[in-house]
């Protein structure tokens, strides 16, 4: 009777321990899946790891790094999605996965460890296996035997981004040529290649009258100030032939002014020989505090008074017809 | 008006005390065909109290002309061939100890002489030289506890070699900057070189005649420091080695980066000193720019230092020079 008593009461607490486990396994479901059971090789598709659980247990997914299983790589892993429903808590991991095998494939059952809310008890929780197929492209067996092309490359439409690197590239080189041209052109007609807008300068003759008059007034000389006077005066010449014959005679001595002249064969002899005097005299005031008279100093200014007005540029008046007229350099008269 | 007469009496007085430059160069002449400027160049050094350094291709006869120049002058004279083995001792002197006064006496070397020859100065060792050049600075030599002044008026002529730099020791910048002249000798004319090859091969070999004492050199001294400058020459010397150390102020930005160092006042003191005894040798008893311009590459050619750029772009100290002068204005 005890005996047949006792066995009553193990079903009993069998019944119910069975009955509260059921209870509470219910609560929590795992689900794996795939977006396709069959995908093209090299082709992408999902897996999708989901599991619902009451708010106060814990599951502890399965962790993939590279591969899910051999001859099916992962791409990518998603951030937990987690939401509340129904007091129960949904977590959601997806991995963007592929292969380049064909041939049948089986992803395993997966643990997914429990732990109660008493934080003791620990209990496994498995998925259920997931089966797909990775094939190739089907064969068109009709014309198995047919020898075709190589499929040529789908026609997208070209986007702005695509073509500007290399359209820059070409207007980039084409302005670089015509900038070359440009300077090839320049170098070879021996033209400035930066032409920077001046006013128009002033004739080397209108300089030096202007220069002499200044000079005429400052009575120098009459003041004794001989050193001064010569001075300004060969310096007026220098600048007018500095700026009339492009022979640099500002930093030029005397000897060099009469042998750049000799070269260039612009100047008579008697105003050649006339200019040396006048520059070795001045020299000889200016470095060795010569002295001169005053015949000799009004004689050195008007010197270099008819010397301008000889050499400079004759000015020849075009036919009226042409509506214009044009200013020309000739040779000295003097020549 | 008092200056002017000064300047026409020293123009009358250098007229007279300047009529040996034309001897010398008659004698000079006689033994030294073509290199008319390596003889004004060792007339201005003669004069202006200043040590010249020759430098040419072996053959210019660099040696000759002073071994010449010597000749003309009543004066002592030695020749120093300067080798790697070569002591200070074999320039200056040493002290010598007799057995029979038991003492130390002092023999003196060839630098005790008017004129100093120092053939290939860059083939001794920097002691030899630095003690050739302290007595060209000091015009002493100290030989153990004594000091000897050397006798007026002493002249180093140096030579040197531009090419065959193995083996050698090049002067330093400092001691280059002791000479007043850096003299660079170019090949001679065709017509010249006919000439000297007739007379090596008739052997007609002349001997210049000895026409000045040491103290004409002194006298002739003295009248060259009296040459005047006026200050605008002054002022042309020192604008030309301002711009030696400043290009950009005188619109030579592009040598700027050329130059590593420009010239001292030293430079500028010589520029002077030989433009003044130019002025002499051409009988004029002042200086104008034509005397400045005609020394200033022998003055300024070594107391330039290029950069590395403007040895890349072969760009040398005289073709700085020339941008120089074509750049300062000339008073």
């Amino acid at each position: 009777m005890n005996k047949l008593f006792n066995i009553r009461i193990l079903v009993v607490l069998m019944v119910v321990l069975l009955g509260f486990g059921f209870a509470s396994k219910a609560q929590i479901t795992i689900d794996v899946k795939m977006d396709t059971n069959i995908m093209l090789i090299g082709d992408q598709t999902k897996l999708t790891i989901e599991s619902s659980f009451p708010a106060n247990f814990e599951v502890k997914f399965p962790i993939f790094s590279d591969t899910i299983i051999k001859g099916l790589e992962v791409l990518n892993i998603s951030d937990f999605d987690t939401s509340m429903v129904d007091n129960n808590l949904k977590v959601k991991q997806e991995y963007l996965v592929t292969s380049f095998d064909t041939g049948w494939y089986e992803i395993p059952m997966l643990d997914f460890q429990i732990t109660f809310p008493d934080k003791e008890r620990v209990d496994t929780v498995q998925s259920r296996p997931v089966y797909f197929g990775v094939v190739t492209m089907p064969l068109d067996t009709a014309n198995a035997m047919a020898i075709t092309d190589i499929k040529a490359p789908l026609d997208a439409p070209l986007t702005f981004q695509e073509v500007w690197p290399a359209a820059s590239i070409a207007l980039g080189s084409i302005l670089l040529i015509l900038a070359i041209i440009y300077l090839l052109l320049k170098l070879t007609r021996k033209e400035a290649i930066f032409v920077k807008k001046e006013k128009p300068k002033e004739p080397a003759h209108i300089i030096a009258f202007r220069d002499l008059d200044i000079l005429k007034d400052k009575k120098l000389w009459q003041q004794g100030k001989l050193k001064e006077y010569y001075s300004e005066l060969t310096e007026i010449v220098r600048a007018y032939i500095e700026n009339r014959y492009a022979i640099q005679a500002l930093e030029m001595t005397t000897d060099e002014i009469i042998d750049a002249f000799r070269i260039s064969g612009d100047l008579v002899k008697d105003l050649k020989d006339n200019l040396f005097d006048l520059l070795v005299k001045a020299d000889f005031i200016k470095f060795a505090k010569g002295s001169a008279l005053a015949d000799e100093n009004e004689a050195s200014y008007r010197f270099v008074f008819d010397f301008v007005t000889k050499t400079k540029p004759v000015v020849i008046l075009r036919d009226e017809d042409e509506k214009h007229q044009e200013n020309e350099i000739s040779e000295p008269i003097e020549n | 008006m008092s200056e002017t007469v000064d300047i026409k009496e020293l123009n009358e007085r250098i007229q007279k005390e300047s009529a040996f430059v034309d001897l010398i160069t008659i004698e000079m002449n006689k033994v030294i065909i073509g290199q008319k400027q390596l003889i004004e160049s060792l007339l201005i050094g003669l004069l202006s109290d200043g040590h010249v350094l020759l430098e040419g291709l072996p053959g210019l006869a660099k040696t000759l002309a002073i071994n010449t120049l010597a000749k003309t002058i009543d004066a002592g004279f030695s020749r120093i061939q300067f080798t790697p083995d070569l002591l200070p001792a074999d320039v200056i002197g040493t002290m010598i100890y007799s057995m029979k006064k038991e003492e130390f006496t002092v023999k003196r070397g060839p630098i005790f002489n008017n004129f100093v020859l120092a053939d290939e100065i860059n083939r001794a060792p920097a002691k030899v030289q630095s003690a050739l050049l302290e007595a060209m600075q000091e015009k002493q030599v100290t030989i153990g506890s004594q000091t000897f002044k050397l006798e007026k008026p002493f002249l180093v002529l140096a030579t040197q070699n531009p090419i065959e730099q193995e083996g050698t020791y090049p002067l330093p910048e400092a001691q280059v900057d002791r000479f007043m002249l850096k003299v660079v000798i170019n090949y001679p004319k065709k017509e010249e070189e006919i000439l000297i090859v007739r007379e090596n091969l008739a052997k007609n070999f002349p001997e210049p005649n000895r026409i000045l004492t040491t103290e004409d050199i002194l006298k002739a001294r003295d009248v060259v420091k009296d040459v005047y400058m006026d200050e605008k020459i002054e002022k042309y010397i020192v604008d030309i080695v301002f711009a030696t150390r400043y290009p950009e102020d005188y619109g030579l930005v592009n040598l700027k980066d050329m130059i590593s160092f420009g010239g001292s006042p030293r430079a500028s003191i010589n520029l002077s000193k030989a433009a003044k005894a130019y002025a002499f040798i051409k009988r004029r008893g002042y200086v104008i720019p034509e005397d400045v311009r005609a020394v200033c590459h022998d003055v300024l050619r070594h107391r330039i230092g290029l950069t590395y750029q403007a040895e890349a772009e072969n760009i040398t100290s005289v073709d700085i020079i020339n941008d120089i002068l074509n750049a300062v204005e000339v008073p």
